[in-house]
């Protein structure tokens, strides 16, 4: 309901010599947007008339000035410290084998001053063995696979940037006022309203984009490339030749992790050790080689890295065997080995 | 290049827009006492106050870009400066509800407490009546009124009956009501022998 603002009532506030009813009239002008304009005008009045009084102490803002200042700097730098965040973290984690962690600050890996993390970012975790789902502050839904992490801006729903090590499967919320974009060390994603995943691991060589559906477009480092991808399509990119290519794809199947389903489609056995070893954390020894070839299919959900070894070895020639792990020299725990060897036939 | 002492408002608001940090820094010396007091007079806090100037001033940058040097920058500030109080102000006072409403529990006893008094100091002297609560009286009527759980819930949190959280609530209620009626009439006195 529309009032009129008095500036008398103002007056009386502002001196400390207000009753509850100016108060009650005071917050109704704030808070009732038809009376903004007048309060506004009211206000703006004041305000250029405003001079500060004798009795009114000097405040010492300086270190108001210090938090703008270091957060014009921060926005001003590129991000550059991921690089030496992701090396020192997975050193950390494999010492600690810590699971799921949601930090808002990373203070505890670096010994750089604080001013460098600003602004803060928010990092979560997926354990070994386990998905993570969660929501990102603009509603965007995030499956995060086993062993994966993902990094974001605590201003998200401005900004929305983020940065992955592992795999994600993201479900992302459409906002075209304020672009979603995954960050990697050699490509940008970046979506409107749209179901991808997208596989950018240290220790592999390559980058994996899936898009479910919607439209995403690829930009690589240094603009070297641009591309856009449609629904069932994937771009796989060369990190050591740094180039990509779009694949026809069916990504429901390749994205299926996201609900627990490992599936293995007439697989070589090779690239199953090597799914296997992301997902479980464990290292396998393949010792002969022939072993690799066999073309393996199954489909397992939310089973034990035992049960999934055992079924395995009833239909494909091997035999396994796992190692319990180990600490070694410098206190850390290895992964688990599994050893596998073709089955003899007797 | 002139040094920054001697350059107009205009000078700086342009030097602004093309990234001068020191033309900011200069604009920030001018202005944020100012600021810092004309929200201070609204918002009656001081740390709420610097975060005003904080945030008025981050979006000044992140905007510069859009600065127009031919009109006031006085009054930028202010639209600027406007929009945040507003924000603040209106936090405040959703947090404060709970105090407000209490408050008009006590005006139905007695109206005159709601435009005679200085409203500040009452509610000084609520939070201080408050305060003096035997402690679990005072932790079940926080607990309710400002935290806004419900009988059953504090009971269960407190391990003991709803009936008791319910009496001490009452009880509490009851000696604010007294203690304010007390205090209308020696205010009442104040008036007539010092004010009129």
């Amino acid at each position: 309901m529309k009032e009129k603002v008095d500036s008398g009532v103002i007056k009386k506030y502002k001196s400390g010599r207000y009753s509850f009813r100016d108060l009650k009239k005071l917050a109704s002008w704030f808070q009732d947007s038809e009376n903004h304009e007048n309060l506004q005008s009211n206000m703006r009045e004041e305000w250029e008339e405003f001079n500060l009084q004798p009795t009114d102490l000097q405040k010492d803002l300086s270190s108001v000035y210090l938090n703008v200042e270091s957060k014009i700097n921060s926005d001003k730098k590129a991000v550059n410290f991921k690089d030496r965040f992701f090396h020192v973290y997975l050193r950390v984690a494999a010492v600690l084998l810590i699971p799921l962690l949601i930090y808002s600050s990373i203070v505890t890996f670096q010994q750089k001053s604080v001013e460098e993390l600003e602004p803060s970012w928010v990092e979560v975790n997926a354990p070994y063995g386990a998905r993570t789902l969660l929501n990102l502050p603009d509603g965007t839904e995030v499956t995060l696979n086993s062993g994966s992490q993902l990094k974001y801006l605590a201003d998200f729903k401005h900004d929305r940037k983020l940065e992955i090590e592992g795999e994600a499967y993201f479900d992302v919320v459409h906002d075209s006022a304020s672009p979603f974009v995954v960050h990697t060390d050699f490509m940008d994603v970046k979506v409107l309203g749209t179901k991808f995943s997208v596989v950018s691991a240290e220790d592999e060589n390559t980058i994996d984009v899936i898009l479910e559906e919607g439209k995403v477009q690829l930009t690589g480092a240094q603009n070297s490339f641009s591309e856009v991808l449609t629904k069932d399509e994937s771009f796989v990119f060369d990190k050591v030749a740094r180039t990509g290519k779009i694949r026809k794809v069916d990504a429901r199947y390749l994205t299926s992790w996201k609900d627990g389903y490992l599936v293995f489609r007439k697989e070589p056995l090779g690239k199953v050790m090597q799914r296997l070893g992301r997902w479980y954390n464990v290292q396998f020894q393949i010792e002969d080689p022939e072993v690799e070839d066999f073309k393996y299919r199954a489909t397992f959900h939310d089973e034990p890295l035992e049960e999934v070894l055992r079924l395995i070895a009833l239909t494909a020639p091997i035999s396994y065997e796992i190692k319990e792990r180990k600490i070694n020299t410098s206190d850390e725990y290895e992964p688990k080995i599994v050893i596998i060897k073709l089955e003899k036939q007797d | 290049m002139k040094r920054l002492e001697s350059l107009s408002e205009e000078e700086l608001v342009i030097s602004l827009r093309s990234n001068s940090q020191d033309a900011f820094k200069k604009l920030f010396d001018r202005y944020s006492q100012k600021l810092f007091h004309f929200s201070r007079s609204y918002l009656k806090s001081d740390f709420e106050s610097e975060e005003i100037v904080q945030e008025v001033f981050i979006k000044i940058w992140e905007n510069r870009g859009n600065l127009k040097s031919d009109k006031s920058f006085k009054s930028y500030l202010f639209t600027i400066a406007f929009n945040a109080i507003k924000k603040h102000f209106n936090k405040k006072m959703r947090e404060e509800k709970y105090k407000h409403e209490l408050f008009e529990w006590l005006i139905r006893s007695s109206p005159d407490l709601e435009t005679r008094t200085e409203f500040e100091k009452l509610i000084e002297k609520l939070d201080h009546l408050i305060d003096q609560f035997p402690p679990k009286r005072k932790i079940i009527f926080l607990r309710r009124k400002k935290e806004g759980k419900s009988i059953s819930e504090i009971a269960q949190e407190m391990g003991i009956s709803p009936k008791t959280v319910k009496n001490q609530i009452t009880a509490g209620m009851n000696s604010l009501k007294k203690s304010f009626a007390e205090e209308d009439f020696s205010t009442i006195l104040f008036y007539f022998l010092f004010i009129s």
